[in-house]
Order: structure tokens, then C-alpha cells, then sequence
């Protein structure tokens, strides 16, 4: 069945690493709203997302995080599993946090790419996508997409 | 008879002046008018420098450096100015008025519904066109069958007012009439030949795929087309080698129809599989011992979708693929990447060839509608909100079809995914504003959630997309008539279509070319062509079989809206399982199931269904809304309910109803919602688990506005009383059933 998510690289790295381990946090929340409902998301804790993702990118993500995997790789996104998403995203100021519908992780996974305000996107952080969405404005997410 | 309109009182307004063209010295040289009836003239002005004198050819000759000529050349001329080494050319085009030279039937008497040739020659036109005919070549004969006395009458335009001429034929009625002789059959690659004789009129062909064909019996029989007012040598074609059919002539004039000629039978024949060597295996197409789409009559009778335009929005098409390139316009595609290589479009690849791979092309196998333009929207290569909306309404005025399977939220969660406001306004504009205001009609897979190994169960009413009143949701059936585990169903799920069942035998369709697809050659279970697969399934599969039905039904209907279409498709549907317990009959008498929805997509029957439905017309809606805000007993086979009654909506057919559902429950998985208006009940919320695989802690909480979708109550009416109720079916958890609305949408 050609279900499910798409290419899942998983690439198994057994090098020394520069990143020392720490526990893990609880997921932090975040809101964004179409304007007529405020909607949850969690913060993943594990995953990463780097937008148009480069061989370089590859090997310095490995680098600080040397137990790294990459947990879903599209054309214009690489998503890696790291023991501290937000300490890569404190290193690689394009990488973007990844977002879940629950705080279990489970469901639908976004990520903020953007804003589209009346119908035209624009360029946008990705607090700024979460935090103008409204009436106007809405995020820009980029999903991971599910074949059936 | 030939004859000419008086003058128009209209003047022609010619080109008042050419464009100068320039050749060194010369300023300019014009022409006016441009274009000249024989007889009249048009001036010629130049002006040249550093020059003493110019030559004007032809029939002028030496002429000032500057000045004007008017000249009135008799046929279309040429003038050339020359001044020094300088040249310029002016064009005067001498067309006389379009004239039609003759117009004539033959014969001019015949009994009602006989063929007759019309030949005629016009001269100097731009186009012609017979009424009742339509645009014709400026010279040639066209067969029609009168089946009464008429006047044809041939307008052809060109210069100078239309020239028009009529041809009469009388037409008398028998009263009685032989039935045909010497009918024989040829057979042919996937065709038969037919000829026969007969002394008057057409002919009505009677066909079928089983014998002891009558005019009483064959809407009985399977594979049944009537062919009425062909005359010999009429061909079928998308006949299926080395099949027997069977055939009868009656033949027609006016209201008086012979009896039938003796049964013929044809088997047609050639390389297997017709020209397609892989036809054969294609058992969702022709299948003899189970489930298929029944759409072999479809293409004997010439409906193969052709004109109409689908999208297969997805991860990208191999647009180069030998078995789809004569319906791909990759001018007409979208590379989201910006013109990226082929890659990871195994999945669409598969989705198209199952909609169109090309028919009696000497390779591969053939889609549903093996004639459609297919269109790549490689959406899911960089799937933003943005770009969501781009594939739904990209090429809207023309898209007929979009095929979808896919979704942004993830199967087997067993949680309420909303879908991204960007595609809802896509679908919602590509549905009200497509096609001239017809609508885009969007499939969508219904998921594959159904009953995983482990983890929840999901139903397609969880998936915002699925669930869109603007979408068809397609579910899945095997060959063996039952829903495959896998497949979801829903409240929501309007038909299914073949794909691979619980028996593991899956569809057989294109891949990449070469080994980059699903099917990389050194897989001894997969297709010995390594352009082919025989794995695509789930409601991926299904999807584009249902869509390819849709484009067939669009071909011989493209004035139906995407509501005419959902509601030819669930009419037509044909019943399956017949020993489900889900199937019950609605208000309106149709039968429906929550895991088939109306039942399997057939074609033969869908476009049949097509060419006589009446269009839906304007969309009515009716509404309300209740705020029970009740608590909800736990663990209750009773429940709470809700009613809202509706009254003098004008509503007397609905197409889909919404309910948007507020309650507050922390384990919202326990709850069972369901919707009945007294008659049906759809089953909106089945409770289901929802437990993380890895916690095993809930993961489904309060329903938050939710909007759930029922197309099982079709062409019921819209008023009376809709009652939402609400079961707590597990001990423990409690919540409130808080409020839900209800969106009633129909004709009258």
C-alpha cells in the first residue's frame, strides 16, 4: 500500500558529537487563528524542520547533533529527529520549529513557512505566521503530505 | 435551390491602413483599404527621401518620390514601390463576395429517418455552417436523417453580406417496415464491422454482451447499448478481444420499428488485449467473475473522455511515460519545483494511468477514460497552505476534473483533523467559479484508516478534505464486492471504486519509466514491465477509477455542474456487499451504506444516467442551530439529543447536509453522533479508539466546532425535524453536548 508518509530516510551516524545531551522539555504550545477559531499546536521537542535542504546543511546538523536523523526528506524540506530541536534551531537561524495538532506528537505535522494575508503570501518568521494570523492573515504551513 | 440575401445595411469596415513597411529610403508606403471587391479601387500614397524618383510595379511604373495612385486591380496584386535600392511591398487583397455555386440533397424524397447526402460548394467564404448540422467544411456533403420534411438551409460568410441557400427534402412515413437482411459481423481489434441491408430508414442496433437479445429484454442485459438511427457500415470500437457479443437490427422509420434481424454474434480479435498487451490484467476494467467498473459498453459506444481536461494533483506525472504521453499536455502541467527531473512521482504516475493511460496504442493498458488531457499539478513536491489553494483552483475555467489522493492529515489517528482555510477557499471557489460557474469536480480519497494492524481506527468524516461538501469522497471496494479493511468509509463517502480488496490482488497500472518508480525491475512480484506496476491500491487506486468515470460522464454531459455529477455518480451507483447489515434505503428510496456510500461506481450506467438527467439548477440552503448545552449520561445507549426543525425551505431534494458539532469531552473518542431526520440516519462520529500507540493515553478531546457532512439523505426532502444525538459509550469521562448547527444544502 503506498500509504502514509513519503521517504523516510533515516540516517544512522555514530560519530562523536559537539551537542551535549539534556533532558527534554514538554512540548510548548502555540495558537494561531483563522479568525473565527483559535487553533492549538505543539512545539515538536525532537523534530526539525530545514527548509531547502542542502548537502552542506546535512553534515553541519550532524555535526552538533552526531545522533541525528533525518525523519522525513521532501524536495523543499528536510525534517531531522534530534535529541534538542530547539538548541539546532538556536544554531541555524533558517531552520524552522515543527508543530503538531497535539501535544502527543501525534496527528498532522506543520510547519510555519509563511503568511498569506488576503490571498497573497508574503515572507514571514515563523512566530510572526503564527502570531498575525487572524481575519486577514493566516499561516503558510507546510505539510507533510499522506499518499492513499 | 440557390439565392442571395439582399445587401446588408451594414458597412464593412475594412483595414483603413497597412502598418508601413520600410526599406532604407522610403518613409512609408500604404495601402487603402487593404482589401477590395473586384471592380473597386484602393489608393496607394508613399512618401520617399534622398529620392528624385520610384518606380511602381506592376502596371504603373515611374512615379514621384512622394505622391498617391489609386489603382483597381482586378485579382489580389502586390505593389512593390522601388526608390533607388529602397523597396517596400503593399498587399491589396481583391475578394469578391461569398457565394454558394450549389447546395443540393439526395435524394429528395425519402421515407422518415433515411440517410441523405447534402453536397455543397461555396466560393470565396470563410466558413459555413448547416442549421441543425452545425459548422461544415466550405465545400463537401454531409448524411443526415430527416425524420420529417425539411428545409436545410446553408449560410456561409465571407466578404459582403452571408450567402445563404436552402435544399428541400420531403420525408413521408411508412407503415410498416421489413426487418434488415444480410447483417454481418467483422470482426477486428477491438472492434466489430456491421452491414446489412435494409429497404427504408435507419437502423436501431441492439448490443449486448450476453444472447437472445429483444427489444423487451435488453435494458436486462449486461453490457447493453442500443445504437438508434445508424445506418451501414456502422463500427463498435473499445471492445474487449476475445470476448462474444451479440447483435440484432431493427430498422426505424418515424414511429414505425421493424422486427429484429436474425442474432449475430462477433468475437473480436487481434493481438492480445487489443493493442494494449496489458489490458487483460487491468480486472477493475473488465472482470468477469466480480467487481469492476463496467465501462466496456462505455467505449463501445465512442465515449472514452475525450476533450475533457483532468488534473491529477499529486506528487508529479511522467509525462514522457510511452502509455501516457498522447494525453498529457506538459505545456499545460505545473512543476511546483520550477521544472525539476521526474522524480518521486511513482504515486501519480500511477493515479494517471489509471484515469487515462492511452487506449489501442500498441503498448501498455488504458485508463478509465482513455482519451482525457491529462494535466500534472505536482502539489505535493512543496505542500504549503498556498500552494493548496494554487492546485485547487489552478486552471479552473477548464479543469473538468481534479483528482486527489492525498491528504494533509494523517490516516489512522483516529482525531478530527480541520483542513487548511487556504483549500477549503480553493475547493470553494474551484466548485462555485470552475468551468463557467459549472464547478471543478474534485475526488478525494476517503483514506486508508479504516483498521490498522495497531493504532486508531479513522473514518473519512474525520478528515476535513474527505468531508468537504465540495469534494466527491471515494472509498474503496475489492474484486470480491467487499470493502478492503483498509478503507474508510463515512457519512461523507459518496461511492467506491475497484482497488485492491482484502484478497491482496491490487491494481494494475503505468509507473515511472525505467526502474525509478514503484516497480524497479528486480522485484520477481511485480510487473515484467518495468514501466508498470501491478501494486498501486488503497483509495489512491480507487480515487482515479471514479474520477475517470466522472471525465466520461462529462464528455457526453460537459453542461453538468459538480453537483449534477455527485448526483449522477450516487444514482448510478451499483449495490455491493449485498450482505452488509449497513445498507439501508433513504428517504428517496436510494440505497446506501456507510462503507460503500451509494455503492460501486459503474460507467455504463453513470453515463447512461447522464445524457437524460435534467440539471440540479440554483443551490438552495436552509439552516439552524441549537444550544442543548446538556450534560451527556456515560456510558448510555440512549444519549442526549437535539432537534432543529426545518420548515417551507423549498428545499424538496437535498445533496449534502452539514453538521457543525460543539462538544466538550475529554475522551470524545467514547462518543457516537449521529444525525437523522426521522428517516435516515447518518452516523457522523462512530466512537472509535483513540488511543497514542505509544502512551496509550487518549489522544481525541473536545469536538470544537467541527463540521461533519452527510450525503446519505440525497433527494430527500429538506424540512421537518433533524435530531443530532450524542452516546457516551464508555465509562468514565464525562462531557456536555454544548451546541451544533445544522446547513441543509439542495434543490427544490
Amino acid at each position: 500500500m503506498h500509504t502514509l508518509l513519503l521517504l523516510s530516510v533515516l540516517a544512522q551516524v555514530s560519530t562523536s558529537g559537539s551537542m551535549a545531551p539534556k533532558a527534554v522539555a514538554a512540548p510548548t504550545m502555540r495558537t494561531w487563528s483563522d479568525g473565527q477559531r483559535t487553533f492549538k499546536l505543539y512545539e515538536s521537542v525532537t523534530l526539525i524542520a530545514e527548509p531547502s535542504p542542502t548537502d552542506a546543511r546535512r553534515a553541519e546538523v550532524l555535526a552538533l547533533d552526531p545522533s541525528a536523523t533525518v525523519f522525513l526528506e521532501r524536495p523543499t524540506m528536510r525534517i531531522w529527529k534530534t535529541r534538542d530541536a530547539v538548541a539546532v534551531r538556536a544554531r541555524f537561524e533558517t531552520f524552522r520549529p515543527v508543530f503538531h495538532d497535539l501535544s502527543s506528537g501525534a496527528g498532522r505535522l506543520r510547519v510555519p513557512v509563511g503568511l498569506v494575508c488576503n490571498g497573497v503570501r508574503t515572507a514571514a518568521s515563523w512566530l510572526e505566521s503564527l502570531e498575525r494570523s487572524g481575519s486577514e492573515c493566516l499561516p503558510d504551513f507546510w505539510y507533510a503530505p499522506v499518499l492513499r | 435551390m440557390v439565392h442571395r440575401r439582399p445587401w446588408l445595411l451594414v458597412v464593412l469596415s475594412l483595414a483603413a491602413c497597412s502598418e508601413p513597411i520600410t526599406v532604407g529610403n522610403i518613409g512609408f508606403f500604404r495601402g487603402t483599404p487593404l482589401q477590395i471587391k473586384p471592380g473597386e479601387s484602393a489608393q496607394l500614397t508613399w512618401e520617399a527621401t534622398n529620392a528624385t524618383g520610384c518606380t511602381l510595379d506592376p502596371d504603373v511604373g515611374e512615379v514621384p518620390a512622394a505622391g498617391a495612385k489609386l489603382v483597381s486591380p482586378t485579382v489580389t496584386t502586390t505593389y512593390e514601390l522601388t526608390c533607388n535600392v529602397a523597396k517596400s511591398k503593399v498587399l491589396i487583397e481583391v475578394r469578391p463576395d461569398v457565394s454558394i455555386a450549389s447546395f443540393t440533397a439526395s435524394p429528395t424524397t425519402v421515407t422518415a429517418d433515411s440517410p441523405v447526402t447534402l453536397t455543397w460548394e461555396a466560393r470565396d467564404a470563410d466558413s459555413c455552417a448547416i442549421a441543425g448540422v452545425g459548422e461544415v467544411a466550405i465545400s463537401g456533403s454531409h448524411t443526415v436523417l430527416p425524420s420529417k420534411t425539411t428545409t436545410y438551409t446553408l449560410t456561409c460568410k465571407g466578404v459582403g453580406p452571408n450567402a445563404v441557400a436552402t435544399t428541400l427534402v420531403t420525408v413521408t412515413n411508412p407503415t410498416s417496415l421489413d426487418a434488415p437482411t444480410n447483417v454481418v459481423v467483422t470482426p477486428d481489434d477491438g472492434m466489430l464491422r456491421v452491414t446489412w441491408s435494409q429497404e427504408a430508414g435507419s437502423a436501431n442496433l441492439y448490443f449486448a454482451e450476453v444472447g437472445n437479445i429483444t427489444a423487451a429484454n435488453i435494458d436486462t442485459l449486461a453490457g447493453r447499448v442500443v445504437f438508434r438511427k445508424v445506418v451501414s457500415p456502422f463500427t463498435i470500437s473499445g471492445l474487449v478481444n476475445g470476448t462474444t457479443y451479440f447483435l440484432r437490427v431493427a430498422a426505424v422509420s418515424g414511429a414505425v420499428e421493424s422486427p429484429l434481424s436474425d442474432e449475430v454474434s462477433g468475437r473480436p480479435t487481434g493481438p492480445a488485449n487489443g493493442t494494449d498487451p496489458y489490458f487483460s490484467q487491468q480486472w477493475h476494467l473488465f472482470n468477469t467473475a466480480g467487481e469492476d467498473v463496467n465501462v466496456s459498453p462505455v467505449w463501445a459506444a465512442g465515449v472514452k473522455g475525450e476533450g475533457v481536461k483532468v488534473a491529477v494533483v499529486d506528487e508529479g506525472v511522467d509525462l514522457a511515460h510511452e502509455d501516457l504521453k498522447q494525453n498529457v499536455a506538459p505545456q499545460q502541467s505545473f512543476d511546483y519545483l520550477g521544472n525539476a527531473p521526474v522524480r518521486l512521482a511513482e504515486h501519480g504516475t500511477c493515479v494517471a494511468g489509471l484515469i487515462a493511460a492511452r487506449d489501442l496504442n500498441g503498448v501498455g493498458l488504458r485508463g478509465v477514460a482513455p482519451r482525457a488531457q491529462l494535466r500534472s499539478f505536482n502539489v505535493l513536491q512543496d505542500l504549503t497552505s498556498s500552494n493548496e489553494y494554487d492546485a485547487m483552483t489552478r486552471q479552473k475555467d477548464v479543469i473538468a476534473i481534479s483528482n486527489n489522493s492525498w491528504g494533509d492529515a494523517w490516516d489512522s489517528t483516529g482525531l478530527l483533523a480541520f483542513a487548511d482555510p487556504q483549500w477549503m477557499r480553493g475547493v470553494k471557489e474551484g466548485a462555485q467559479q470552475g468551468r463557467g460557474g459549472k464547478g471543478v469536480v474534485y475526488f478525494w480519497a476517503s483514506g486508508n484508516g479504516a483498521d490498522p494492524a495497531d493504532g486508531p481506527v479513522d473514518d473519512a468524516n474525520f478528515d476535513s478534505q474527505a468531508n468537504s461538501r465540495f469534494v466527491i469522497a471515494v472509498g474503496g471496494v475489492g474484486r470480491d464486492g467487499q470493502r478492503p479493511s483498509y478503507a474508510e468509509g463515512g457519512a461523507c463517502v459518496l461511492i467506491v471504486a475497484p482497488t485492491e480488496g482484502n484478497d491482496g490482488l491490487a491494481l494494475v497500472t503505468t509507473d515511472i519509466t525505467g526502474s525509478a518508480g514503484y516497480n524497479t525491475g528486480n522485484d520477481s512480484t511485480e510487473h515484467p514491465n518495468p514501466n508498470y506496476s501491478k501494486t498501486m491500491n488503497g483509495t489512491s487506486g480507487s480515487t482515479p477509477v471514479a474520477a475517470g468515470v466522472g471525465a466520461l460522464v462529462l464528455q457526453v454531459r460537459p453542461e453538468l455542474s459538480y453537483r449534477d455529477v455527485r448526483r449522477v455518480l450516487a444514482l448510478s451507483a451499483r449495490k455491493c456487499d449485498a450482505s452488509s447489515p449497513g445498507w439501508a434505503t433513504n428517504g428517496a428510496g436510494l440505497h446506501v451504506n456507510h462503507e460503500y456510500g451509494f455503492g460501486v461506481v459503474d460507467a455504463n450506467a453513470a453515463v447512461a444516467l447522464a445524457r437524460t438527467i435534467t440539471p440540479v439548477g440554483p443551490e438552495l440552503t436552509a439552516s439552524g442551530a441549537a444550544q442543548p448545552s446538556v450534560a451527556i449520561p456515560d456510558n448510555n445507549a440512549t444519549g442526549v439529543s437535539s432537534s432543529i426543525s426545518l420548515s417551507n425551505t423549498g428545499i424538496g431534494h437535498v445533496e449534502v447536509v452539514e453538521a457543525e458539532v460543539t462538544i466538550t469531552h475529554a475522551h470524545s473518542g467514547e462518543l457516537e453522533v449521529t444525525l437523522s431526520n426521522g428517516t435516515t440516519q447518518s452516523v457522523l462520529h462512530p466512537r472509535h479508539d483513540c488511543l497514542d500507540p505509544d502512551t496509550m493515553s487518549t489522544q481525541c478531546a473536545d469536538i470544537d466546532a467541527y463540521v461533519f457532512t452527510s450525503v446519505r439523505h440525497l433527494d430527500e426532502p429538506a424540512d421537518g425535524t433533524w435530531t443530532l444525538t450524542v452516546k457516551d459509550r464508555k465509562t468514565g469521562v464525562t462531557g456536555t453536548f454544548n451546541g451544533w448547527k445544522l446547513r441543509v444544502f439542495g434543490r427544490q
